[in-house]
C-alpha cells in the first residue's frame, strides 16, 4: 500500500524529528525518533486507519498539527546541557566587556588646564609705500 | 494552553481514561500509535492526535507518574521485522486521576440534566 506520496510525507517527517532533536540529549532524541518510526510502522500497517483520509494526508496532517508541540518539547528540553550554558556565559561576558567599554567611552575626559594667555605687545610698523609707476614710453606720444 | 498544576489536560486525560479502558480489556501495555487509535475512536476527528501533541502528552504523563513506560524486547521486533515499540502502562495514580476525571464528567452531566429538568 506504501505509495510514493506516503513515502514523501514520512522522510518530510523524518526530516523534521531530525531536525528538532538535533543537538538534544542522544536519549531523548532517539526515544522520539524510534517512536515516531515506530508510529509510522503500526500506521502504515493498519488497513482501518487509510479509510477515512488518504495515508499521505494523514500523516502530513498529524505531522504539521503537531510542529507547535514538537517546538514546545523541544524548548523545555534544550536548557539542558553544557552548550546552552556555556553560550549563556560567552553572552553574558561579552555584553559585560561591551558596557565597560561604552562607559568608559562616554566618561568626561579631564585635559590638563591650557597655560594662562600671555598678551605681546609687538610695534609692527607699517608697510612701505609702493613705488610709483614708472613713465610712459616717449614713442606713445 | 496554561494550567492549573497537578490539573491534566483534556487530551491527557483522554489518554489515561483509554489506558484504563485498554486494561479493562486485558491489554496492559499500549504504544503511542495504540493509545492514538483508541483516543481518536471517541472522535470525529478524521485525523488521529498529532505526532508531537501525542508523544509530548505521553512524556508529560510519564514525568507526572501516571503512565510507566519502557522499551519493549529487542528480540521481539526483531522476529516480527518491525521498529521497537515504546510500551506504556498505566500507574495507580493514573488510575485514580482517570477514575476521578469520569466522575466528575458524570457529576456535571447530571448537573446540566437536573438543571434542564427543573421547573423554571
Amino acid at each position: 500500500m506504501t505509495s510514493g506520496l506516503f513515502t514523501c510525507a514520512a522522510a518530510l517527517l523524518r526530516v523534521w524529528t531530525a531536525l528538532y532533536t538535533w543537538r538534544m540529549q542522544p536519549a531523548l532524541r532517539e526515544r522520539r525518533q524510534r517512536e515516531i518510526e515506530s508510529d509510522l510502522w503500526e500506521f502504515e500497517r493498519d488497513a482501518a486507519a487509510h479509510r477515512r483520509l488518504s495515508p499521505a494526508l494523514h500523516v502530513l496532517g498529524r505531522f504539521v498539527i503537531g510542529i507547535p508541540d514538537d517546538l514546545l518539547w523541544r524548548t523545555a528540553h534544550a536548557t539542558v546541557g553544557p552548550r546552552p550554558r556555556m553560550i549563556a556565559w560567552t553572552a553574558a561576558a561579552t555584553i559585560l566587556i561591551a558596557t565597560l567599554w561604552v562607559v568608559d567611552v562616554m566618561r568626561p575626559s579631564q585635559l590638563p588646564n591650557p597655560a594662562p594667555l600671555t598678551r605681546f605687545d609687538l610695534d609692527f610698523a607699517p608697510p612701505p609705500p609702493p613705488p610709483p609707476p614708472p613713465p610712459p614710453p616717449l614713442g606713445a606720444r | 494552553m496554561r494550567r492549573k498544576p497537578g490539573s491534566l489536560l483534556p487530551l491527557e486525560l483522554a489518554i489515561c481514561v483509554n489506558a484504563v479502558r485498554l486494561k479493562h480489556r486485558g491489554v496492559d501495555e499500549f504504544h503511542g500509535y495504540e493509545i492514538a487509535k483508541t483516543v481518536g475512536e471517541d472522535s470525529d476527528h478524521r485525523l488521529l492526535t498529532a505526532y508531537g501533541t501525542l508523544y509530548r502528552a505521553l512524556a508529560r504523563l510519564e514525568h507526572m507518574g501516571l503512565l510507566r513506560s519502557h522499551w519493549e524486547d529487542p528480540h521481539i521486533a526483531a522476529r516480527e521485522n518491525r521498529p521497537g515499540r515504546r510500551l506504556y502502562t498505566i500507574t495507580a495514580l493514573g488510575e485514580t486521576a482517570a477514575e476521578d476525571a469520569r466522575k466528575t464528567v458524570a457529576n456535571r452531566s447530571s448537573k446540566r440534566a437536573r438543571r434542564r429538568l427543573a421547573p423554571a
